[in-house]
This record gives C-alpha cells, sequence and structure tokens, in this order.
C-alpha cells in the first residue's frame, strides 16, 4: 500500500501556477469545512483502490485526485454520477462536491440518485442546502427521494438496529428485505432483472431503472381474494405460472401511487399558458448566454410582436446558468425549466409528454434549438404535429468531437427529422449548402432549409471606429474560452506580435486550460462579459478571431456594427461578412502567420481599416435589420397551418 | 332481451385464443346461471386460415362474425354494432378472463349512479419466459385519478365493460401507425374520461394478459414514436380545461 503524501515542494511543482492554486485553495478551504465531506470514508475508499491517506490529507487528495478517480466524499454523495449525469461540470476543473455545494443545490441537481434536491427543498421551503438540511434533520422527518418512503423504512430498521447515520445510508447497508417504499421490493427487483448483479437494486432503479422504465413492485396489495383463481386459471393455461412459482411472490404494481415526472411536467407546461389564443414554443437546452440562446431570443422577442401569439413558452431542458433570460423582452415569455424531471425521463418519455401537451392547447409552431429532448420530439412525432402547427428546427454549423469527426444535432438528428419537420434554419449559406450536401438532400426536404440572417441591435453612434491615442495598438480577441475558439491559436499569434497588446474577454484564467507560462506577457484576460459592448468601451483597433468551426457568429456582427476591424478564418459562413471589402478574411485558418499579416495590415493601414469596417456596417443594415428579420419570419416559417 | 355480450377479439392468435376462448365461454355460462343473461360474440377481424379454422370447429355455439376492417378500436366498434346486449365487454383473443368476471363486472355497473366504465381489480402479464407481475388498476372512486396521470400514462387496460351507449357515443378511433397515430384504448380512456364517464374497478376479478407475443400493437406503438390522437378531442374546446382535477 502506498502512501499519499505530498511535500510543500512537490505540490508546489504539481501546482506550478497561482490561479490554480487559488483554485484547489479555494476548493479545500470550503470543503475542510463542509460537513459534506466524511473523512473516515473517504479514507476507507481510497483504502479500498491502495491508497493510504492521512485524515488531513483527505480533502486536498478528493480535490486533487479522488474527484477524478472517482471517490465520494460522503455516502449520500455520489462523485461518478454526479460527474455522469452533469457532463458540463467536467471541464470547469472542479470538484464535484465544490461544484454542488456551490452551484449544483442551487441548480438542483442531485447529489446521489436516491437524492431529488428539488423534492427535499419542496419539504423543507428552505434555501439552504439540502443534502445538509437531510444530513441534520431528525430521521424520518424528510424523504430524500419520492420513492424512500423515510418513516416506513426507519420502522423496519428499528427492529434490528439503532441508526447512526442518516436513514438513507442506513437504509443502503442494511438487507435487502427492507423496502424503501411500499412500491418497492428489491428482491422482486432483482428476481426480474438479474443483470444488475451487485448493484443494489433500488440504487439501480433510481441511478438506470426509471429513465428505462423499468417495472418496479411491490406487496402491498392484497392477492388472497384471486388467488384461487389463479390456481384455477393455470390448470387451463400452461404459461401463466411456472413451475414451483409462489403466487405470494409475485410483484404487484400499483401506477397510481408512484409520483410521475411526466404528470409534474405536463402540469408545469399546461400552467404556464397564460391566455386564451396562440402559443408558440421553444425547446432549449440552456439559457447560457451564448450564440444560440441569442438566435433563440431573437426569434422569441419577434413573436411576442405577432399580437394573435399570445403566450411564448420556452421550455429549457439542461442545467447550467439562466443568464440569458435577460434577452427575451416582453410579457409574454414564460420560461419552463424541465431540467429537473427530464433528468429522470428518457427522450421518449420526454418526447410524449410534450406531444400531448401540445395537443392540449392551441399551438402555431415549435422551435428547437439545441435541446436533445426538442429534436427527440421533432423526429418522433414533428410528423403528426405538424398537422396542427410549424415544427421547425435550428443548427448553425457542426461541432468537432477530440477525433475531428462531425457531432452537434445537424450531425447526429437532422437526417433523422428532416422528414418530419416543416423547416430547418440556419444563420449561414455555407452551411445550408453543406447540410444538403452531406445528407444528399432531395429538392423538396432541400426547401425546407433556410438561411435567415440574424438581427443586431444598431446604434445611433458606434462606439468608437479607431482609438484616438496610439502608443501602443490594441487587438480584442472575444468569445467562449473552448477549444472551438482556439485560445491557443491567439495567443500563438499574440507571442508573434509583442509591440501590440492583446485583449482576451469571454472567459477568465480558470477557463484557460493553459499553463501560465504559455499567456504572452502582452496578453491581458478581461473576465466574462455580460454585454459585448462593455468591453469594446476599452477602444479597440481592431477584433482578432480565430475559431477552428463555427456559423455565422454573433459577435462579428456584434464587433461589426461597432464599427472595429476584423480580422477572422475563413470558414462556415464567415465569408458571408468578412470579405476583403468588409475586412480581412484569414485563408489559410489554421497558420499564425496568415493571422499576424492580416492584423498588420489592418493595424498599419488605418484608413483602409476605417473603410472596410463602414464597408461591413452599411451590409449589417442592410442585411441584419430586426425590420428584414422580422419579415423573414413572418413570411417564411409561421404560416398558420389549416387544419 | 340480453343483459350482456362479451365479444372476443380475433385476428391471427391461432391455437392460443382456445384457452381464451374457454374462459370467456365460462365467464359467459358463469353470469347465465347467476340470472344476467349473456351472449358471447367472437369478433374476426381479417382473421388468419388457422384462427379462422379453429373458431369453425368449436364445440361450442357463438356468434361469429367476421370483418376486414383491419384495425382493433374498428373491430371492436363493429363488434358492438353487432351485439345485442345492454352492456358490453371486451376480450382480446389471446387473454383470459376469471369466471365471474362479467357478472362482478355487472354488479358494479348497475349499482353505479353514474355513467360508468368498469375495468378488472387485478391483471396479471404473464407469457412464456416473462416474469409476471400485477398490475393493479386504480379505481376513480377511491384513488383520486387526475386528469393529468391518465394524458402522459394509459391507466387501465382494454379489458373494459359498459353500457353500450357509451360504446356508441364515444367509439374506438383507427390507429394509423404510419402517420404517427396510436393507443386506440388509451384515447378512448381519455375521451371518456373527459365526457365524465367515471372509471371504476369490479373487486376480487383478475384478467390474465398474455405477453411475449411475437408482435403485439402495444410493442409496435412503443417502437415507432406514435401519440395518442387526442387533438380531435381538445381542439373542440373553448376554454382551458382544469388538468388537475379528479376524474
Amino acid at each position: 500500500m502506498k502512501m499519499w503524501q505530498i511535500s510543500a515542494s512537490a505540490l508546489k511543482a504539481y501546482i506550478p501556477f497561482s490561479v490554480f492554486r487559488r483554485r484547489i485553495k479555494r476548493q479545500v478551504d470550503l470543503l475542510e469545512k463542509s460537513k459534506l465531506f466524511d473523512r473516515s470514508y473517504y479514507l476507507l475508499q481510497a483504502q479500498d483502490i491502495g491508497i493510504q491517506l492521512s485524515p488531513q490529507r483527505a480533502v486536498w487528495h478528493y480535490v486533487m485526485v479522488g474527484d477524478k478517480l472517482r471517490l465520494s466524499p460522503h455516502r449520500i454523495f455520489d462523485t461518478h454520477y454526479y460527474h455522469e449525469a452533469y457532463t458540463d461540470i467536467e471541464g470547469s476543473g472542479i470538484s464535484a462536491l465544490y461544484h454542488y455545494i456551490t452551484h449544483g443545490a442551487q441548480e438542483n441537481r442531485n447529489p446521489h440518485p436516491a437524492f431529488d434536491t428539488s423534492y427535499v427543498k419542496s419539504q423543507t421551503k428552505l434555501t439552504t442546502n439540502p443534502l445538509i438540511d437531510y444530513v441534520e434533520s431528525k430521521p424520518g422527518s424528510l424523504n430524500p427521494h419520492k420513492m424512500f418512503d423515510e418513516a416506513y423504512v426507519l420502522h423496519q430498521l428499528s427492529k434490528s438496529h439503532s441508526l447512526t447515520r442518516t436513514v438513507l445510508e442506513e437504509y443502503f447497508e442494511a438487507d435487502k428485505n427492507v423496502e424503501p417504499s411500499k412500491q418497492f421490493n428489491a428482491e422482486q427487483y432483482f428476481d426480474r432483472y438479474p443483470g444488475i448483479k451487485n448493484i443494489h437494486p433500488f440504487y439501480h432503479y433510481v441511478r438506470w431503472g426509471i429513465k428505462e422504465r423499468r417495472i418496479i413492485t411491490g406487496k402491498h396489495d392484497s392477492i388472497d381474494m384471486i388467488k384461487e383463481k389463479i390456481q384455477k386459471m393455470d390448470d387451463l393455461e400452461p404459461d401463466l405460472l411456472k413451475p414451483w412459482q409462489d403466487i405470494d411472490a409475485i410483484g404487484r404494481l400499483n401506477r397510481i401511487v408512484i409520483d410521475s415526472s411526466e404528470e409534474s411536467s405536463l402540469v408545469k407546461l399546461y400552467e404556464s399558458v397564460r391566455y386564451t389564443g396562440e402559443t408558440f414554443i421553444i425547446m432549449m437546452n440552456s439559457l447560457v448566454a451564448g450564440g444560440a440562446e441569442k438566435v433563440a431570443a431573437n426569434f422569441s422577442n419577434i413573436l411576442s410582436e405577432f399580437d394573435e401569439i399570445k403566450n411564448i413558452i420556452i421550455i429549457v431542458t439542461g442545467y447550467g446558468p439562466r443568464d440569458a433570460i435577460k434577452w427575451f423582452k416582453g410579457s409574454k415569455h414564460v420560461f419552463v425549466d424541465l431540467s429537473d424531471e427530464f433528468s429522470s425521463m428518457n427522450d421518449n418519455s420526454a418526447a410524449l409528454m410534450i406531444a400531448t401537451f401540445m395537443q392540449l392547447i392551441n399551438v402555431r409552431g415549435l422551435l428547437v434549438i439545441n435541446s436533445r429532448q426538442g429534436w427527440g420530439l421533432a423526429e418522433r412525432h414533428g410528423k403528426v404535429l405538424s398537422r396542427q402547427c410549424s415544427i421547425i428546427v435550428a443548427c448553425f454549423c457542426y461541432d468537432y468531437d477530440v477525433y475531428g469527426r462531425r457531432a452537434g444535432y445537424a450531425r447526429t438528428h437532422l437526417v433523422h427529422a428532416i422528414s418530419s419537420v416543416s423547416h430547418v434554419i440556419t444563420d449561414n449559406h455555407a452551411f445550408r449548402s453543406a447540410i444538403i450536401k452531406d445528407l444528399k438532400l432531395d429538392e423538396t426536404d432541400a426547401a425546407k432549409v433556410k438561411v435567415v440572417y440574424q438581427p443586431v441591435g444598431i446604434a445611433n453612434a458606434p462606439i468608437k471606429a479607431t482609438r484616438q491615442q496610439i502608443n501602443r495598438k490594441r487587438v480584442l480577441w472575444a468569445g467562449r474560452f473552448s477549444i472551438q475558439k482556439r485560445l491557443d491559436l491567439a495567443f500563438e499569434i499574440a507571442k508573434l506580435m509583442p509591440e501590440i497588446d492583446f485583449v482576451f474577454a469571454g472567459g477568465d484564467l480558470t477557463d484557460v486550460g493553459l499553463p501560465t507560462s504559455q499567456i504572452p506577457l502582452n496578453c491581458t484576460i478581461y473576465g466574462k462579459y455580460e454585454d459585448i459592448d462593455e468591453v469594446l468601451l476599452g477602444e479597440y483597433d481592431a477584433f482578432l478571431y480565430t475559431a477552428k468551426w463555427d456559423g455565422l457568429p454573433n459577435i462579428l456582427l456584434e464587433v461589426a456594427v461597432n464599427c472595429v476591424p476584423i480580422i477572422a478564418p475563413n470558414i462556415g459562413g464567415i465569408s458571408e461578412l468578412v470579405t476583403d471589402e468588409t475586412g480581412w478574411i484569414v485563408e489559410k485558418p489554421d497558420e499564425p502567420q496568415s493571422y499576424v499579416q492580416n492584423l498588420q495590415n489592418a493595424l498599419n493601414k488605418t484608413s483602409q481599416a476605417a473603410q472596410k469596417a463602414s464597408a461591413a456596417l452599411e451590409l449589417i443594415k442592410n442585411r441584419h435589420s430586426y425590420e428584414s428579420f422580422k419579415d423573414i419570419v413572418t413570411g417564411a416559417f409561421f404560416e398558420k397551418v389549416k387544419r | 332481451m340480453i343483459d350482456i355480450s362479451f365479444i372476443v377479439n380475433l385476428h391471427a392468435e391461432g391455437r392460443i385464443c382456445l384457452p381464451t376462448l374457454d374462459t370467456a365461454l365460462t365467464a359467459v355460462k358463469y353470469a347465465n346461471k347467476h340470472g344476467v343473461v349473456s351472449e358471447l360474440i367472437l369478433v374476426l377481424d381479417n382473421p388468419d386460415n388457422g384462427t379462422l379454422r379453429l373458431v369453425k370447429n368449436l364445440d361450442f355455439k357463438c356468434r361469429i362474425e367476421i370483418t376486414d376492417v383491419r384495425d382493433l378500436g374498428l373491430a371492436r366498434n363493429f363488434g358492438v354494432e353487432a351485439a345485442g346486449g345492454k352492456y358490453i365487454a371486451f376480450l382480446d383473443g389471446d387473454d383470459l378472463c376469471c369466471d365471474d368476471w362479467l357478472l362482478k363486472a355487472y354488479e358494479e355497473a348497475v349499482n353505479h349512479d353514474t355513467d360508468c366504465i368498469v375495468h378488472p381489480k387485478f391483471n396479471l402479464f404473464f407469457g412464456r419466459d416473462y416474469d409476471q407481475y400485477f398490475w393493479v388498476h386504480p379505481d376513480c372512486r377511491y384513488d383520486g385519478v387526475k386528469l393529468s396521470r391518465l394524458l402522459v400514462e394509459n391507466l387501465w387496460t382494454s379489458s373494459v365493460f359498459a353500457e353500450r351507449k357509451i360504446f356508441e357515443k364515444i367509439p374506438y378511433w383507427r390507429n394509423d401507425l404510419k402517420n404517427g397515430i396510436g393507443y386506440e384504448d388509451w384515447v378512448f380512456n381519455i375521451e371518456t374520461a373527459v365526457s365524465n364517464v367515471r372509471h371504476i374497478v369490479a373487486p376480487d376479478t383478475i384478467i390474465f394478459i398474455r405477453r411475449n407475443k411475437t408482435s403485439s400493437l402495444l410493442d409496435n406503438s412503443n417502437s415507432v414514436g406514435v401519440v395518442p390522437d387526442i387533438l380531435r378531442i381538445f381542439s373542440k374546446m373553448n376554454s382551458k380545461m382544469n388538468v388537475n382535477r379528479i376524474i
């Protein structure tokens, strides 16, 4: 067994940069004080995989190594489950438990499949951390899950031993004949699904079984009065009972007493329809302030101007920040957050539930943007729903996986959904052509793919055309700090131009994912921003864009309306905005030197830069105005369906 | 005057229908013995030769009606038209019923004040290599069943018992799986519930439902992704209904 010890010098070598040290220290400080870090339990797990730790090092170990090894800091905090259920956390560089304490609990994420955060909150009515509330609660007073009747379990447990931990913890260590509720019998579940092997049946059910719609049974409904009838029928039908079958051991399923996520979702949706008249539905995965969410807001804001549309329901199907809400204007918008419900529902059930909801109301259209459940709905039930409304899906470009293969809904879902949808919208012609070619669309399906240039607000006076004071020139780079946007390439470009200052906006050092030694000295990290205009107040001589793949990114439109000269790669639909007349298009998008040459031109030829920036502004005024967007939306997509 | 017409729907069940018919006949005789006049009607919808031959060679008398509507819902409607009873009950051609099913359902229906559909209290899902389980039907009189629940989940199987007028007023609709429409029995349950027909159960009754069939309509519906066609029910409504209401 090896000892896990980290000397101060080794630690320094392991975490050479202040940013990482700060990030780790922040987590350690918080978890050291948290009741949700159970040192003795953690040490036991570490021991199981051959790591011996001192209790003082447990939290450090968890933050730096244990989280990646999926060791759990508490019996009812399941690190493996948390990472699997919420994949967005992996890239954030923080541990699962820290995420749950600082964000997850507030966003109703579950720390363990048998612990339903929002259900516990609904019982406590508190805003404090529900898992801590549960751990501190009197046994039997709070149910951690709708399928876990704490008083019922407590009654069974108290017969055998006294409690030292929460009832849920005790339950998982107790004999399998203890039932979590009258509706669930672990032995019957195991008999029905022996493939679960040594996984606890209740754990299996709440983690996978609910989504897979596995059958659960209990022993609560008495069958005494029908046993004779069953016995008699067995004489007639050899397949009815197996030899040696004990009739009493056959499970009983009483659906009505089991809570249904589908039902609560339907009620939430139905109650969100406030006014009589037409309703428009938008399904999106998140409300994080990004390009896709901006497109959703653009459509939604235009639709809210239609008199006949009385309700716009935005169904949010995934977790994450909700900061894009501010982009949705007007009183017709209602946000229905189903992230919680969908986390325990399979996609087919979600699709059927929403299709049912849509048949209950007067729907004008459905727009799907980046929602897996939305794409599933369009694919599975689009054909029948298009009897009553337009079914529209949006895609702007492919994503790419780490192997360089195409990904994203345009790749994975569109080919299956195209025959069921009314329209496919994108924001650039290049991608339209790519879809038609790649999917070999016939004339009818190709006609469904429409390009809608997104509108952008044009201020009376641009923030700044060029900088007044020119000691050192300054270049802005803005966007998500992600692999797609190629921050590393931008740093390389900056390194080749030490005489220029570069400002990077859209993320902070913790998002960089690079050692600080690779960040050139002429670079400044601006941090996250709410509105690009606030960044542009800093006055820049040029805007640099380095994405590896994209559609026609909104950020370029927003920069162009402020007359900042743009240098961008010739990828996706960018050349529909950035041309030799309107900016500098980089023909070799993987070569830093190509960007450098174009940047130098833009920075040195100031009058030409101003000219190009004005041309870009003119193009946007003509093509990306709200008026033209509204005309297209009105005419092309949201026609009334004749019933 | 016939009190109950018991309709067994057949299509291509082959030998499997023999125990079904045995139990149906027993249930009819049991009701008759207790003074409730009952008849057995076999509705064969586009039957295969094997099933047709078996039915023609039965050693007991019953009415045989043949149709070619090629749809389970429409075949049930056809059965209603052919039936002479005040009450009607359906049984699928591969399921089984307990001896007193008709009698107990009849007593429950007769004693209920308003329009109702009677379901068996228990269903035993069985089949070769299938892990049996009981599905316990809810009773709207006691279980506080909400419309919202019925809209997301079919709460009752298709072996129903009700007054003939209910089937005439609210007939079954054709499934159209190719165009994404199915679950005719679920639609029937929703439509009747919305029309204030109460779904109740007859205590101590059981229907035996065979699974692991080579291909069942339910399995087909689930795999191709169909929806219950409820648009035609709700598009007629002028005002917003209360989905939270107890049905």
